[in-house]
């Protein structure tokens, strides 16, 4: 299994083990809309689709951090954003809201991820997911 | 996704502002690539795991992040904690001062069982200490807590505070579990009902 790590030189941060199963694509300007990090080693890579890995329990992380509730005045509303969608658990969601950031827990660099409020598109059910950007970080081990 | 762990636990930090709480939890700080949005919404807590005599100990920590400036640090902060890293400055006897203050709030709002540890930090600047080792040490162990003086900058015992405060509380769980498998031993042969211990006093059914 392969891990994510800080991709800041001297940090290098263990952040989590990825479960392969796990990993959804969103759209590209996904990281522009939520101001994420770009991994320095990627930033002249355009992929029109962006890596996340869905997380379920904040638990799974080995170290990260938690930002305090995002104000609208950073990320103002996402409402009208009707291709923030994606597939996980036999099910299609969208994001609804973005709550908070997740950051590394050893240098505080990030974004990395958020946690949000997601939406079922078929049964109107709400969760919360914690969606960690892969680009924004080190893989290491990948086969 | 590796969610397995033994143990779980739950840490404040806390001390006057300026101490450098906040740089406790960082392993690696560079300030080129500090995010201005971070800095502005803040750090709610972090997540870090330790290894611990072979076991797998989650902690998360919470750091107050200037809320202390306004007395604003409420009861539901210290609920559920199993342990507080009150941190002072030794190169300011107003936060070494403080820690007395920093305790009484711990006793208002915080379980009688939870672990307290005091953490001097900034140990690197050498020719502004004030609040000398002896003096904090002594002041530790009349109120029953260990003590460590620690540096951010050079990572000096930064990571030995945590696990400091991780290892007191897992043999604290550890001495709890004991005590009630002794109490659970000693409890044999009686029924409680409601609140009323029965002792099983003689043979036979009647």
């Amino acid at each position: 299994m392969s891990k994510a790590t800080c991709s800041f030189e001297g940090c290098h941060s263990a952040v989590i083990t990825i479960n392969d199963d796990n990993i959804i694509n969103l759209p590209e300007q996904v990281h522009s809309e939520f101001k994420l990090l770009e991994n320095r080693t990627m930033r002249d890579a355009t992929p029109s689709e962006s890596n996340f890995l869905v997380v379920p329990d904040v638990w799974d992380f080995d170290n990260v951090g938690v930002s305090r509730e995002i104000p609208s005045s950073i990320l103002g509303d996402l409402s009208d954003k009707s291709d923030f969608v994606f597939e996980y658990g036999n099910s299609s969601w969208k994001i609804k809201k973005c709550l908070k950031y997740l950051i590394c827990a050893d240098c505080d660099k990030g974004p990395i991820g958020i946690i949000c409020k997601v939406q079922d598109q078929t049964k109107n059910e709400e969760r919360v997911l914690h969606l960690l950007s892969l680009r924004s970080l080190q893989i290491m081990g990948r086969n | 996704m590796n969610s397995e762990y033994d143990y779980l636990f739950k840490l404040l930090l806390i001390g006057n502002s300026g101490v450098g709480k906040s740089c406790l939890l960082l392993r690696f700080s560079d300030d080129t690539y500090t995010n201005d949005y971070i800095s502005t919404i803040g750090v709610d807590f972090k997540i870090k795991t330790v290894e611990l005599d072979g076991k797998t100990v989650k902690l998360q920590i919470w750091d107050t992040a200037g809320q202390e400036r306004f007395r604003t640090i409420t009861s539901s902060y210290y609920r559920g904690s199993h342990g507080i890293i009150i941190v002072y400055d030794v190169t300011d006897q107003e936060s070494f001062n403080g820690v007395k203050m920093w305790l009484q709030e711990i006793d208002r709002y915080a379980t009688s069982t939870v672990l307290k540890l005091l953490v001097g930090n900034k140990c690197d600047l050498k020719d502004k200490r004030v609040v000398e080792y002896d003096v904090a040490k002594e002041f530790a162990d009349a109120n029953k807590m260990p003590f460590l003086e620690t540096s951010a900058l050079d990572s000096t015992n930064v990571e030995d505070a945590f696990l400091t405060m991780a290892r007191q509380i897992k043999e604290s769980m550890s001495q709890q579990n004991l005590n009630e498998t002794t109490q659970k031993k000693e409890d044999k042969g009686n029924v409680n009902l409601k609140g009323q211990s029965l002792t099983n006093t003689g043979g036979g059914c009647c």
